[in-house]
């Protein structure tokens, strides 16, 4: 039936198997039939034919960021963009990079590394995350402390909307104010306004040099006052992340590094030219001595890539498991690490921060362990604490069952205006209806 | 509209915002007629002044109520024609909410009022090592929710971005009169960018009454370089192997020889006039590293058709040779009475082919063109000289710079950077955007401003 509904799309990029479609479950549900279009006349197709007959539609890249939103409320047919791999322009001396939203992390950055350039948008799992997922979801890594997320380096893109038109935003220059900024609103809304079918991207060069710093410290006290410290002095690290033992732990292990022994460790990644570098080096491992720091390592080349990438992938890390995004004031961070350890919470939660942005990852491993109220009322008390600091909480990843007791999103401002923005963009709610909104 | 209804509208809005907050003699709304574009022209029929979120708010419902257009306006610094009321109507000016109400320097977050100007955040944060980044020339006059509604970037925003890189959250007053708030003081969002929308939205779709906006810490130095050149494409070639070595400036000012006179006699300066070109470059960041960074640029430049370089010796030099760059339009009333400054875009790498291009498209209109271009980021500012008193002169400009601006499209650039659309540019939107996607757009405006009376007759080309 899916198929006389589709009449324009061929045959051959439809799958409507079983095994086939076992791919692409989310959230517990199963799409009527899977798409894969090859090119963009076939994503205008595939929606024109799907918004004319109410037919929903959930798009994917690689997948990893599909688990992010609340369930779908409908779910006929899905999107798989990855056939939509092609690097269509880029332009070395413009520092420009076209691509279609198929083409992974890697694959771009495999590109650019001949002419000693990268993506500044470095999410979880590159060598699987598509560069539309990244941007659809607004997704980033640790590059995110000093180059932004995609709001700060897409320079324009082309979306389908619901009636099969390619809509254009933006351009290929850093500077734009040409019309309204339908990029910045694509960014981020999860498919659920539009398809994106092509993206410029601002690009960046490889620095000469790259460190990290990292030191142990006895207590959150203590590592605060070494952050507030560096703070303080004109060192401008790239990142700052700190990690609790468990944490920390996990990631050397990843990367096969010895673990320093401490109840909290920070990262401070430093890059520029070697004098800068070494510098700020000497000020961070002085201020952690002077912070009772108990360890302090230098991490260059290969091993610093390592641990780099395995901080990245934290989030990745099983089903059963529970990650929350805590998102405060920036230097709010250490009350809600103060809420976490001094509160007789009934389930043990692993903590990442990102300092420099404000923003705490949380994680309930192996959830299925706890009792259901004892997890839910754990995100409602977070969420309740945060709230009262100026923040909100997101559920990035959750078993199904947690989902249907405590929604992914906060309350947060402006929600009444999204709401109207989704209804006039995509009136006949096929775009991940209920993911969002 | 009718003498009697007229009467009944300013005591209405009297009644609202007081008796002294309305101003509707002819002489004081000439001050309005016009904003930094002074060639578009169109007299208010008032001007209310209100002081708070509530006043906005009970102002646009009567306003509406009555269907009556209003646009709002804050130092009437803009170059676009953006707070002009074309279609008629009342223009709310934002100056009197001029408060910063509070300062997070821990959480490095300022919230303040629309009429607060630019440079006030700055020196109310300096003292503890912050600023407020966005710094457009008009910095000591314009206002932020100004600077908001055209998102505003200036010299230094090519390394920290542009207005809306630098607010977090704001409190808008919609057209349906319903005060919300937007973002938050946190730097990481949920869902749908609301804020990044209103910034750039050349105040279309509501009226900003509070911005949070972030503070990024003053660096610990500045090297500021001024280098002499022998040609564009040699200061053109100088920023991309910059980039390619992986040094960002702060800054890359390119000016060309047709500003040099005026700019020496202005500012008292000795660039010499028969160059093609000077180029401020500045980096910032840690002073240690600084005296490898200076021999490289002063390397690449050298490599680059570079005739002289000079650095910046100490504040005051660097302070004298912005201030140059910053008025630099200014000077032009030297050599011209009246002048036009466009705002086009082109891929960088472009720069001399499109500077070659307004040459030849300033023989073509027998006129004189002037060029400061913000290099870094391909963004022109050709800035066209004329006399109203000389025949065709002023239709020529007019005819040149649509030119310029069709040659922007052509280079795959756009149409403006950084002064927004307006009712100056609103024609040529259809060189950029096919008619989808202008009614995408319309869409989002229909969302905000159904009814259509927030400051209509802008961004979208009149139908036929």
């Amino acid at each position: 039936m899916m198929n006389e509904i589709l009449k324009n799309i061929p045959p051959e990029i439809i799958i409507d198997h079983e095994a086939g479609l076992s791919g692409y479950i989310v959230e517990e549900l199963r799409p009527k039939i899977v798409v894969k279009p090859e090119n963009t006349e076939h994503v205008c197709d595939v929606i024109k034919d799907a918004g004319s007959t109410g037919n929903s539609i959930i798009t994917w890249g690689g997948g990893t960021r599909i688990m992010s939103c609340n369930p779908p409320t409908g779910y006929d047919i899905a999107l798989d963009m990855k056939g939509l791999n092609n690097i269509i322009e880029y332009d070395p001396a413009e520092f420009l990079l076209i691509a279609e939203p198929g083409v992974t992390i890697d694959k771009i950055n495999t590109t650019l590394r001949a002419h000693r350039q990268f993506l500044s948008l470095n999410p979880p799992l590159p060598e699987r995350a598509t560069i539309g997922g990244t941007v659809a979801s607004n997704s980033w890594g640790y590059f995110r402390e000093s180059y932004g997320t995609a709001r700060d380096c897409i320079l324009g893109l082309k979306f389908v909307n619901p009636e099969g038109k390619m809509i254009k935003s933006g351009g290929i220059v850093a500077k734009n104010v040409t019309g309204y900024d339908l990029t910045r609103l694509m960014i981020g809304s999860f498919g659920t306004l539009g398809i994106i079918s092509e993206i410029s991207v601002r690009i960046s060069p490889i620095p000469d040099v790259t460190l990290l710093v990292t030191a142990g410290f006895p207590g959150i006290e203590e590592t605060y006052n070494f952050i507030s410290e560096i703070y303080n002095s004109h060192a401008v690290p790239s990142g700052i992340i700190i990690l609790d033992r468990q944490s920390y732990t996990m990631v050397c292990e990843k990367s096969g590094i010895v673990p320093g022994e401490s109840d909290f460790s920070v990262i401070c990644r430093l890059e520029g030219i070697k004098e800068t570098v070494e510098w700020q080096k000497k000020i961070i491992r002085r201020s952690a001595a002077a912070n009772d720091s108990e360890w302090i390592n230098d991490i260059y080349g290969e091993t610093e890539k390592k641990l780099m990438d395995s901080v990245r992938d934290n989030p990745d890390l099983g089903n059963d498991s529970i990650m929350l995004k805590v998102a405060v004031p920036v230097n709010r961070t250490y009350e809600i690490m103060h809420y976490i350890l001094s509160g007789k919470m009934e389930v043990t939660i692993n903590i990442m921060v990102y300092a420099k942005c404000g923003i705490l990852f949380l994680c309930i491993l192996n959830s299925d362990q706890y009792g259901k109220g004892e997890v839910v009322s754990f995100i409602k008390s977070i969420r309740a604490y945060t709230q009262n600091v100026g923040g909100f909480v997101n559920i990035d990843s959750a078993p199904p069952h947690v989902k249907k007791q405590v929604n992914v999103w906060s309350e947060y401002p402006g929600m009444n205006l999204m709401k109207k923005i989704k209804q006039k963009f995509d009136p006949g709610n096929i775009f991940s209806p209920g993911r969002f909104l | 509209m009718e003498q009697w209804q007229f009467g009944s509208i300013i005591e209405g809005l009297k009644s609202i915002a007081g008796e002294k907050s309305v101003l509707s003699d002819k002489e004081s709304l000439l001050t309005y007629e016009s904003d930094g574009l002074t060639m578009d022209t169109a007299v208010p029929w008032a001007v209310v002044f209100p002081v708070s979120a509530e006043q906005v708010s009970e102002i646009v419902k009567y306003l509406t109520g009555n269907k009556i257009p209003y646009i709002p306006r804050g130092a009437g610094t803009g170059l676009s024609g953006g707070c002009l009321p074309v279609k008629g109507g009342i223009v709310i000016s934002l100056t009197r909410m001029n408060r910063i109400l509070e300062i997070d320097i821990e959480n490095r977050f300022a919230i303040v009022e629309p009429g607060v100007l630019n440079e006030e955040v700055t020196d109310a944060v300096k003292d503890h090592g912050l600023h407020f980044s966005p710094d457009p020339s008009s910095g000591q006059a314009s206002t932020i929710g100004g600077n908001i509604a055209e998102n505003a970037g200036g010299p230094h925003t090519m390394k920290y971005g542009v207005t809306v890189n630098h607010v977090l959250g704001m409190e808008v007053v919609l057209p349906d009169g319903d005060i919300v708030e937007l973002g938050s003081s946190t730097l990481e969002t949920q869902g749908y960018d609301l804020v990044g929308l209103m910034n750039g939205s050349e105040g279309t779709f509501g009226i900003v009454t509070k911005a949070i906006v972030k503070l990024i810490p003053l660096p610990e130095t500045y090297l500021t370089f001024c280098g002499i050149y022998n040609s564009v494409d040699g200061a053109v070639n100088t920023i991309t192997q910059l980039f390619k070595a992986g040094i960002t400036p702060v800054a890359l000012e390119l000016i060309d020889k047709v500003y040099l006179k005026g700019l020496n006699e202005a500012f008292d300066m000795d660039f010499p006039t028969d160059a093609e070109a000077v180029m401020i470059m500045e980096l910032d960041g840690p002073e240690e590293g600084m005296d490898t960074l200076r021999e490289k640029v002063i390397d690449i430049c050298r490599e680059n058709d570079m005739r002289d370089v000079q650095i910046a010796a100490d504040s005051d030099a660097r302070k004298k040779l912005w201030t140059t760059r910053k008025h630099a339009t200014a000077a032009l009333g030297r050599m011209t009475p009246f002048y036009y400054t466009q705002d086009g875009v082109v891929p960088r790498t472009r720069l001399p082919e499109m500077l070659k291009r307004i040459r030849e498209i300033a023989r073509k209109y027998n006129i004189t063109i002037a060029n400061a271009f913000h290099a870094g980021d391909g963004n022109i500012h050709p800035v066209l000289l004329y006399d109203e008193r000389i025949k065709d002169e002023k239709t020529r400009v007019l005819a040149a710079s649509g030119e310029i601006l069709e040659t922007c499209v052509e280079m795959g650039g756009t149409i403006s950077g950084e002064h927004g659309i307006g009712s100056e540019k609103k024609k040529y939107m259809k060189l950029v955007f096919t008619v989808d996607d202008l009614e995408q757009m319309k869409d989002l405006k229909g969302v905000f401003d159904p009814e259509g009376f927030l400051n209509p007759g802008k961004i979208f080309p009149e139908e036929n």
